[in-house]
């Protein structure tokens, strides 16, 4: 924090950070708030608004659908955490070192896959993992061994494990140009005074880097469970929540009750469940990340 | 700060000269009513008698799936296309307002404009639509103007209460038996087996040649009802016991001991498939056909046209493929099923103005002619109007498939009065069943907790 | 430390860390080039074969979508709209972050937990309020109906990314900027924003890429084609039982090949910019 008096006059920060506020309100609160009084009724449009109370989140817990999607959703947050930001820190590291040839080039065309749409990444991956022509089964083949060939993205019980690859693949990218830019805001000279200690590379980046950049990874922490907790466009395409609702997620099974069955409270009902449940895994990850120096916002 | 402060210069210049082009061409929202007020001379003329609303300049607001794109592929867009271009040249004075959107979109979009009781003119229907505004008095009541018994589902599927909403644009079937009548024959059949017990005796021809016997694609869920189960439910369990079910009076469950059945007797088809059926897709599945891969495929009556598109890669193929009704586990004949997919009813805002009234009338009826049908029979697909067919120009299959339909009885799937949430709910358990992770008795279970969930 | 000699597990180790990247990447660019390489084919070319080789430099997808479809007209729907959305996210997720960062303010928490809120809420959920809303205001159908709420959703995650960098910044800048007389405005922007760049450049082409493949939106708030964004273009080729991959592929290509040179051309400076600041310290 600066020195109180190098903060500007009141008016002048309310004049910065007025607009904005007020935006932010009228498009994404107040819809919020009309969506939790429509999770109060039972409606498909406002011409007929019926009151229900709390049914439609009594049918919310009991509908054994929700349990399942919630469950996927955890599923990848925890996959994704590691998968996505582990892997992005290591190849940081690695693009942030000395010995790197290409950084530049390597760190535009990871980012790559973030540009695809989800279509298209599901759309790729649905093919890789193709049960007739897809490249590994062709690979296996090829190796002879074609009994470990399977359709994975039909099955209930490979289902999830197949489709988290792809949300890792494209959003290492994403992890990676947050944390090196971070990365740059490091200063050489604190590696150099290490190496000349004899630090190893794993050394420096676990003890150096690490710490070094914590605040930034809280935000790509933040960024990874709420992007997975509203997954959607990536389950549509490679699977539908298919099958059955084996990897169906929330934001999936929100848009089917909202938008296939118009059953609009229901979905208002489905979407504060989401919010709910978003903060409070959001809340508990910043109690375990929490420390001592208290300047985590 | 001076660079910032260039391009933000730069930035509110762009967009003003942007605002001041775009502004004076931004439309209203779509239920607008753009109509001149209606002249004075015209009155409340009848709908039958002066037709004044020819003369007038009317705008009707319409949304849909059939763009250009799909008409390319998709016989029943491009046939639609044609109806509704040969309106707008009869009635030039009637300016169409169309928006054509990708199939899941369309209703979408439908979903927030009912929600928000700004649909259009002419509004596009699906089942969960429909029972989403029937009540609401949203739809406009068009029962006088037309004759129930001109159509294939003497209009059911938008009625409610008695009273017509609107008018079906699509009739399809879905269970035919495509197969590969050169296989087969090397399988030891000239005719494609009545039994499944047959079919499964066959099944080691097709693996000793690696190839599935009959494909299965039930990417989209409701192939599994549609190509499969429905005719399996009439067999097993009896058409009087579907009828109950849709009755909704409680004298039929679920959980019954011969749906059950049904279920079991569904899954001895397995072998028969090829592994990766809960992923595959029809249009994949109709190009493995096409290509000689496979011995067979159950799906509806727009493959035909598909595998005839496949004729130049793999010249032949559209006379070797055939088309029979599917086996049955008894040996009884199969019921042939139905959909009235979509249709399209129309805003009860149209009647605040007379004129625009019956321009919207009239061209629901012009829909509801039978030239949208006719348009099909051409290419061998079929409407919602029973048509005479010119066989002469049609291949073998689909002269096969409209034998198979007319002699066989038409029957709805059984979700066409069920809500949406019970139709989803068929679909999904369904593809769990069969996927091995729920039991029969559990599917049947699941499917009835949905099906009393919505009972009235 | 330059001089020092390099051993055989020196070497290992750095050839190791150049070939895990090098496999990365390639597993980047492969799914674009068979995109491209897909578009070349037709329908029943692609249904014959999925991965293989086009077998001509077949550009007539090319030619079908650009005459068939006002491409051009969304491609420049949503560049303007980008690019309005750009500047508004980028000047105040600049001027917000930093003051997250830097003061202690009576609304801090609350308003910062105000923005933390976005991540906990599913877009789909405010569909059909804000048609609603918007709909009694007047404000659907228009060109710059989307602006704001995308805006909205995109905020969040520049002050964010702002917010962290700064508190990285030594105090001793502004304190510096303060004793030579500096308006604190004039150390905003001629001081503090130089040394931001990078962060905001990431943020920019964080929120550049949410907003030109930005759908829900579009699709809800655009009822007129004129007004439409390149994403919904792609809805066309989905018909309900047949999909024209290879037509839809182009149309993904045309989208995506704007973009992607501005995000090549930019990321040279992006290179400079955080050359800079690591010499800056």
């Amino acid at each position: 924090m600066l020195n109180k008096r190098l903060q500007p006059r009141q008016l002048v920060m309310t004049a910065y950070m007025l607009p904005s506020f007020l935006v932010y309100f009228g498009m994404l609160i107040v819809p919020l708030i009309m969506a939790v009084t429509f999770s109060f009724y039972k409606f498909s449009n406002i011409k007929n608004l019926k009151f229900v109370g709390l049914d439609n989140y009594k049918t919310l817990f009991a509908d054994k659908y929700v349990w399942m999607s919630l469950k996927n959703n955890l599923f990848l947050i925890v996959v994704c955490l590691i998968g996505q930001i582990g892997i992005a820190f290591v190849l940081a590291c690695f693009l942030n070192s000395r010995y790197i040839r290409f950084a530049g080039l390597h760190r535009t065309v990871m980012y790559f896959p973030v540009t695809l749409s989800a279509v298209v990444v599901g759309y790729i991956w649905s093919m890789v993992f193709d049960y007739q022509y897809g490249m590994i089964a062709y690979l296996l083949r090829a190796l002879g061994y074609a009994d470990i060939v399977k359709p994975w993205l039909g099955q209930s019980d490979t289902v999830m494990f197949f489709v988290c690859i792809p949300l890792i693949w494209q959003y290492i990218g994403f992890h990676l140009v947050i944390i090196l830019s971070a990365m740059t805001s490091i200063d050489r000279s604190v590696y150099e005074m290490a190496e000349i200690d004899g630090a190893s590379g794993f050394r420096k980046a676990i003890s150096i880097t690490l710490p070094l950049i914590r605040n930034t990874l809280s935000v790509c922490v933040m960024l990874c469970i709420s992007a997975n907790m509203k997954v959607f466009d990536h389950i549509i395409a490679m699977t539908n929540g298919g099958p059955g609702y084996a990897s169906s997620v929330l934001a999936v099974y929100t848009y089917k009750i909202s938008f296939n069955e118009m059953n609009l409270g229901y979905g208002s009902a489905l979407s504060v469940c989401i919010f709910v449940v978003t903060a409070a895994i959001f809340l508990l990850s910043r109690l375990i990340l929490s420390n001592k120096k208290g300047e985590i916002q | 700060m001076k660079r910032l402060k260039k391009s933000a210069v730069i930035l509110i210049v762009l967009c003003l000269i942007v605002a001041s082009t775009a502004c004076s061409t931004s439309g209203g929202s779509v239920s607008q009513d753009k109509n001149p007020p209606a002249s004075s001379t015209g009155g409340s003329a009848e709908a039958s008698g002066e037709k004044d609303w020819t003369k007038e300049e009317i705008h009707l607001s319409i949304i849909h799936e059939h763009t250009a794109e799909t008409a390319v592929t998709v016989a029943s867009s491009r046939m639609y296309l044609r109806v509704q271009d040969e309106f707008a040249a009869a009635h030039p004075n009637v300016k169409l307002d169309v928006t054509a959107l990708g199939s899941s979109e369309v209703f979408e979009r439908l979903t927030v404009l009912a929600a928000s009781d700004e649909l259009p003119d002419v509004v596009y229907l699906n089942n969960a639509v429909f029972d989403a505004v029937k009540e609401d008095n949203m739809l406009l009541d068009v029962t006088e103007y037309f004759d129930k018994n001109f159509y294939r589902d003497n209009l059911r599927t938008f009625s409610y209460n008695g009273a017509v909403y609107g008018v079906p644009i699509k009739y399809t079937t879905y269970n035919y038996m495509y197969y590969n009548s050169e296989l087969w024959k090397e399988a030891g059949y000239d005719k494609f087996p009545s039994t499944w017990d047959e079919v499964l005796k066959a099944n080691e021809f097709f693996k000793s040649k690696g190839i599935p016997t009959i494909l299965f694609a039930n990417k989209l869920s409701w192939f599994a009802l549609a190509s499969y189960f429905n005719a399996i439910m009439h067999e097993i369990c009896g058409t009087e016991w579907v009828e109950a079910i849709g009755a909704k009076d409680g004298s039929a469950s679920f959980t019954d001991d011969r749906l059950v059945e049904a279920l079991e007797k569904f899954a001895t088809l397995r072998p028969l498939w090829n592994p990766d059926f809960i992923s595959a897709d029809d249009q994949w599945a109709v190009a493995e056909l096409a290509k000689g891969k496979a011995g067979a495929h159950i799906s509806g009556s727009w493959v035909a046209g598909s595998i005839k598109a496949h004729d130049k890669e793999n010249p032949g193929i559209a006379d070797i493929i055939r088309v029979a009704p599917v086996p049955t586990f008894t040996g009884v004949a199969p019921t042939v099923d139905y959909a009235v997919p979509q249709g399209f009813g129309l805003n009860v805002k149209v009647a605040k103005d007379e004129m625009k009234k019956q321009a919207a009338i009239a061209f629901l009826q012009f829909l509801g002619t039978d030239r949208y049908s006719r348009y099909m029979a051409e290419v061998g697909e079929m409407g919602p109007v029973e048509v005479n067919v010119d066989m002469s120009g049609l291949k073998p299959m689909q002269q096969d498939m409209f034998a198979v339909m007319n002699s066989h009885k038409n029957v709805p799937q059984i979700t066409y009065n069920l809500h949406a949430s019970v139709a989803r709910t068929i679909d999904a358990s369904l593809a769990s069943f069969l996927s091995g992770s729920i039991t029969a008795k559990e599917c049947a279970a699941e499917i009835q907790r949905a099906y009393e969930a919505q009972l009235p | 430390m330059k001089g020092m000699k390099k051993s055989l597990g020196d070497y290992i180790k750095i050839i190791l860390l150049n070939i895990v990247p090098i496999l990365f990447s390639i597993s980047c660019v492969i799914p674009v080039i068979w995109l491209f390489l897909s578009t070349l084919k037709t329908s029943a070319q692609f249904e014959a074969s999925i991965i293989a080789l086009p077998k001509s430099f077949n550009l007539e997808n090319y030619k079908y979508v650009f005459e068939t479809t006002p491409i051009s007209l969304y491609i420049w729907n949503t560049l303007r709209n980008t690019a309005i959305i750009l500047f508004l996210v980028l000047f105040f997720g600049f001027t917000n972050g930093y003051f997250f960062a830097r003061f202690r303010f009576k609304l801090r928490s609350p308003l910062f937990g105000f923005y933390v809120s976005n991540l906990f809420i599913p877009i789909h959920a405010l569909l059909v309020p804000t048609y609603i809303m918007f709909s009694f205001i007047g404000l659907t159908n228009k060109w710059y109906s989307t602006i704001l709420p995308v805006a909205s959703i995109e905020l969040p995650v520049t002050i964010f990314l702002v917010n962290s960098y700064v508190s990285t910044i030594p105090k001793e800048l502004e304190e510096a900027a303060a004793i030579d007389g500096s308006s604190f405005s004039r150390t905003l922007f001629s001081i503090i924003l130089p040394i931001v760049t990078p962060v905001l450049v990431t943020a920019g082409i964080i929120a550049f890429f949410h907003c030109w493949n930005e759908f829900s939106y579009s699709l809800i708030l655009f009822n007129k084609e004129k007004l439409y964004t390149i994403s919904l273009a792609l809805t066309r080729f989905k018909g309900e039982n047949r999909i024209d991959y290879p037509k839809m592929m182009t149309a993904m290509t045309i989208t995506m090949f704007p973009a992607l040179m501005l995000y090549v051309s930019f990321s040279k400076q992006i290179i400079k910019g955080m050359v800079a600041g690591a010499i800056k310290g």
